[in-house]
């Protein structure tokens, strides 16, 4: 009965029947000691206060505090946005800091039958490795099951999200090319940076089309920027936004 | 027409040289999708490779084609008869 005062608890707003803790109504329950709250809805509840929430059970403990829910992993570093533009170049943040970087591309072309190519630097973009630089390999799914491999077989000139034919962008179908592009030990000199992609869009005809692949640069090398274009023609609007992942 | 790029969210116009580079780089790419176009085409359009089996299939279970009665065809036959379309689909 101690604790049902310290928390404001009515014994007619809870009930315990088989090891299960039920709020018997909406009520506010007020934390008193730090002021915080607990409020029952009909799909969970809200709490407020500094304390955070811990939940615990037999053979394993999961705690969410507060630096968890306020922070996230997933770290704004620099955006780029597209203007008729050939190329989008992200020479001043990749380094270091963090073993994985991500980019996420919305964006539109000029030109019809089109992809989105990428390219490393090693140098802060003064040379963009450009020739039989990069292996890479995507499955095209398409909207009637089918699918397509779309893949460089021995050397590519770029990293491409997308590809020729019905699995390339188009002006007529409006649509953008909408992906995550993860980059693995970017500065780590003694690897191949690996590349790993979702894409999604439309192609050119207007059919929605969804890709996985994964790729890398064939050399090792520390390679501090990024270079978008379209394999053809300018990046004519759109975002490409790059962010770090924390390492812990 | 001068071409222009961003570079970490700046807006700045390329140097003749890399202009050169980029637009290279386009025509090297659309060679590309030129000189594969029949084989981008064929990918596109041929069916499902289910559904190629399938027509295989029908086609030895019409005698179009040997192969009625392999070890293939039955073990497809058995998933068929097992599972039988209903006559209105």
């Amino acid at each position: 009965m101690a604790e049902q005062n310290a928390t404001n608890f009515n014994s007619a707003d809870f009930t315990i029947a088989s090891g299960v803790f039920d709020l018997n109504d909406a009520v506010v329950k007020t934390i008193a000691s730090d002021s915080g709250s607990v409020t029952p809805s009909t799909h969970g509840f809200t709490v407020t206060g500094t304390g955070g929430v811990t939940t615990s059970g037999t053979g394993a403990t999961l705690t969410v505090d507060g630096s968890g829910v306020g922070g996230g992993s997933l770290v704004f570093l620099a955006s780029a946005t597209a203007n008729d533009s050939a190329a989008l170049d992200f020479t001043s943040y990749i380094n270091s800091t963090y073993d994985v970087y991500v980019f996420v591309t919305g964006v539109a072309t000029t030109d019809d039958e089109n992809n989105l190519n990428i390219y490393t630097s090693t140098d802060g973009g003064s040379n963009w490795d450009n020739s039989n630089a990069y292996h890479f390999s995507q499955i095209c799914s398409y909207k009637d099951g089918s699918y397509s491999v779309n893949s460089s077989n021995t050397n590519a000139n770029s990293y491409e999200i997308g590809h020729a034919g019905a699995s390339s962008l188009g002006v007529s179908s409006g649509s953008k090319i909408y992906s995550t592009i993860y980059l693995f030990e970017p500065s780590n000199s003694s690897v191949n940076t690996m590349f790993q992609h979702q894409a999604v869009f439309q192609n050119y005809s207007g059919i929605c089309i969804s890709f996985i692949g994964c790729g890398m640069r064939k050399t090792a090398g520390d390679v501090d920027a990024v270079r978008f274009t379209m394999a053809s023609g300018n990046i004519a609007s759109g975002t490409i936004r790059l962010y770090g992942i924390t390492n812990s | 027409m001068v071409l222009n790029k961003n570079v970490n969210g700046i807006n700045i116009q390329c140097s003749e040289e890399e202009e050169a580079e980029i637009r290279a780089e386009w025509a090297a790419s659309r060679k590309s999708v030129a000189d594969n176009a029949w084989l981008n085409g064929r990918t596109s359009e041929y069916p499902k490779i289910s559904d190629q089996l399938d027509m295989l299939w029908h086609s030895m279970d019409k005698a179009e084609i040997p192969g009625k009665g392999i070890e293939w065809y039955e073990m497809i036959k058995a998933v068929k008869d097992k599972y039988p379309k209903p006559k209105e689909v």
